[in-house]
């Protein structure tokens, strides 16, 4: 196999995994949402929004100040 | 945005509130001609006939985001002005060949005004054509422009499978909302890079056409046949911007047809 060959099975593939990824994403969401809200299957976010107790300081108000 | 239009009740139809209202509904219609792909002169003469039709003159200002309808009716002096933000509704042939009837049906039948702004309440919840239906149409479309070109039955195939990826990556990209140019590069070097497999498997006997066809659905050709109406029509603002943003779109396009040619070593000439 040459290198254009492996470029060029690496881009489809890319490609196939991003139509893949997305087919499963929406399945993912309209099965378990009924609110029409997309949910991401991998989402970036700060560890507040996972372990936040009431009553912990809030970043943002502090950057309002 | 579309803004909800103000239906006329009969009871209003005098006076200054008649004028005001009509001056929104045509403002309304002319945002909404435009940003389904309507020429200037295209605006500029429906809306005229609609107002014409109602018994009322008006003026059309318009910019590449922006229109702007002056109506007057006796009192010159006192005119009323709604200025609206061009619809954000993509091109679409069906809505202002729709928009275009109602204009011809308020002119032609006399349609009152608020019988017209229902119609074009109900025309403008036209729902867009399928995004399946278009994908498949689009890669038949781009198949045959291969064939047009002088490609064989392998070529069209090739360019049918990468125009579907692209075109789906391009929908997938708009519906996350992503950046135009962004996603136009994307798409074209995504449909560039599968349509070089031609090339690179040796297979059918015009690879180097389906790879040159298979970025053509991506080329803006309504904004580029606007421009040169609107510079025909001395709309030269909108001519301009039309132009320049189809030239961008077209600068992104060739940039991904490029990378995917650089990163597959394909030789450019």
């Amino acid at each position: 196999m040459t290198e254009p060959m492996i470029v060029w099975c690496t881009i489809a593939g890319v490609l196939l995994l991003a139509f893949l990824f997305r087919a499963v994403e929406r399945y993912y969401t309209e099965c378990r949402h009924t609110d029409r809200r997309p949910r991401h299957v991998i989402e970036i976010g700060k560890e507040r929004e996972m372990f936040y107790t009431p009553g912990d300081t809030d970043d943002d108000d502090i950057e309002d100040l | 945005m579309m803004t909800t239009s103000r239906i006329c009740k009969p009871a209003e139809t005098t006076g200054n509130a008649y004028v005001r209202a009509t001056a929104a509904f045509l403002a309304d219609y002319a945002a909404l001609l435009s940003g389904c792909g309507a020429t200037c002169i295209r605006i500029e003469k429906n809306t005229r006939r609609m107002a014409e039709a109602f018994g009322i003159k008006a003026d059309i200002f318009i910019m590449p985001t922006y229109v702007s309808v002056s109506v007057w009716g006796k009192d010159i002096a006192n005119p009323s002005v709604a200025m609206r933000k061009t619809a954000n509704c993509g091109i679409s042939f069906n809505l202002n060949a729709q928009l275009s009837r109602l204009s011809w049906e308020v002119a032609d039948n006399h349609l009152d005004f608020a019988t017209a702004a229902e119609r074009f309440d109900r025309i403008r919840t036209t729902r867009p054509t399928g995004k399946w239906e278009v994908l498949i149409l689009t890669s038949l479309a781009n198949a045959s422009f291969c064939r047009l070109f002088g490609g064989d039955a392998i070529a069209m195939l090739i360019v049918l499978i990468s125009t579907l990826a692209g075109y789906r990556l391009k929908q997938i990209m708009l519906e996350d909302k992503r950046d135009v140019r962004l996603t136009f590069l994307c798409a074209s070097f995504f449909s560039a890079a599968l349509s070089a497999g031609g090339h690179i498997f040796n297979l059918g006997g015009t690879p180097e056409i389906a790879l040159g066809t298979s970025v053509l659905y991506l080329i803006p050709g309504v904004p580029y046949i606007n421009a040169v109406s609107d510079i025909i029509y001395r709309h030269y603002l909108c001519a301009f911007s039309r132009f320049l943003d189809a030239a961008v779109l077209t600068a992104c396009l060739s940039a991904g047809l490029c990378a995917g040619m650089l990163i597959l070593g394909l030789k450019w000439f």
